[in-house]
């Protein structure tokens, strides 16, 4: 059966060893792909310090990009950098709103070899998105919510009924 | 390169030579030196660049031969000491060894002086001295606040430049906002 792409969040960000790293995450009915589009080299910035560190950081990035409407879903998948989850192995979703007014997904999932495994992502905006609706007057509180609201009606779409049903959504 | 992007490599430059430049205009220098001063009418002196609210301190020891006279002097009276051997000095003392401080409220240049006493032109004598100078270097610390001011306002400015430009910018191929397909419908439903 051909996979059916339901949805896009362009940016997903995670917490990696040496910095945050940045996700494109495509929904499909098959599964969730988290597509590496930017990987921070920050840690090794910040272990040099102060302006110059962060034009290191800054230096140090990369992006790669993406038009999801056109890509294929298995060749993203099989790229190593990217994460991939199962839709039948996601137990649950997770959505909140965190202290600092950020918004987190969590997705618990089982790996293939049957363990426990969870992924926290932050969904942060991409900045041209946010820059752009900050230029035309919105404020960044209502930009990040309307991004995470958006982003919870894809998953909502795109995960089995039953995990849509267990998993905790924002109201 | 569009405006933004070279007003904010320019702006990083400026903040980085002015951040070096202000962390130069506080230096705290010591040295140490050793010196003779031969037989006759001769002396030595140290040149110290004094710093804004500056200060300059030390000590100094006789390696060989006799005490010696040790004097600061401003600048002006300096000249007079070095055209006829008299002038009043800010700080004197004299012996083979001793401590020293003078400060000056503004900038300028202080001259440390040592001689031979009245008794001993006849002879050499070794001497070391250590002295720091510190304060603050208006040299540096002016340009350093204003081009690390100008940095910020040129990062500021590329902010504005960046907006300016998303706005006015084509939509981009790539997504920027959560994107549902076309012909989506959910697992377990019918297509």
């Amino acid at each position: 059966m051909e996979e059916r792409k339901i949805g896009l969040v362009p940016r997903v960000v995670m917490s990696g060893a040496l910095g945050p790293k940045e996700y494109g995450l495509l929904l499909t009915d098959q599964r969730l792909i988290f597509v590496l589009e930017k990987a921070s080299k920050a840690g090794v910035a910040a272990a040099l310090g102060g302006v110059i560190g962060a034009a290191i950081a800054e230096a140090a990035t990369q992006k790669r990009e993406y038009v999801y409407a056109d890509a294929d879903p298995g060749t993203l998948a099989r790229d190593e950098k990217n994460i991939t989850v199962q839709n039948t192995s996601i137990q649950k979703l997770r959505m909140k709103r965190t202290m600092g007014g950020a918004y987190q997904m969590t997705v618990e999932y089982a790996s293939d070899d049957g363990k426990a495994r969870k992924l926290n992502g932050f969904l942060h905006p991409p900045q041209d998105m946010l820059a752009a609706k900050k230029a035309g007057g919105a404020r960044t509180k209502v930009v990040l919510e309307e991004y995470a609201m958006k982003s919870q009606e894809a998953l909502k779409l795109a995960v089995p009924p039953v995990v849509a049903m267990n998993s905790e959504w924002l109201s | 390169m569009n405006k933004s992007r070279i007003f904010q490599i320019v702006g990083l430059v400026l903040v980085l030579i002015g951040l070096f430049a202000l962390l130069s205009s506080f230096p705290d220098n010591t040295k140490t030196e050793t010196f003779t001063i031969p037989s006759g009418a001769y002396f030595y002196r140290f040149q110290a660049p004094l710093l804004y609210d500056g200060e300059v301190h030390g000590n100094f020891t006789v390696t060989a031969g006799d005490p010696v006279k040790m004097m600061i002097f401003t600048e002006p009276e300096y000249k007079k000491y070095e055209q006829t051997g008299v002038a009043v000095p800010i700080f004197t003392t004299s012996g083979s060894s001793g401590t020293f401080s003078a400060k000056e409220a503004g900038t300028g240049t202080l001259y440390m002086v040592f001689a031979h006493t009245s008794d001993a032109y006849e002879n050499t004598t070794d001497t070391q001295i250590t002295y720091t100078l510190s304060g603050v270097a208006i040299t540096f610390l002016v340009p350093g606040i204003i081009l690390v001011g100008a940095g910020v306002a040129m990062a500021v400015l590329s902010r504005r430049f960046r907006r300016a430009e998303i706005a006015s910018a084509p939509p981009s191929p790539v997504a920027t906002d959560v994107t549902l397909f076309k012909d989506q419908t959910p697992p377990g439903s019918q297509p």
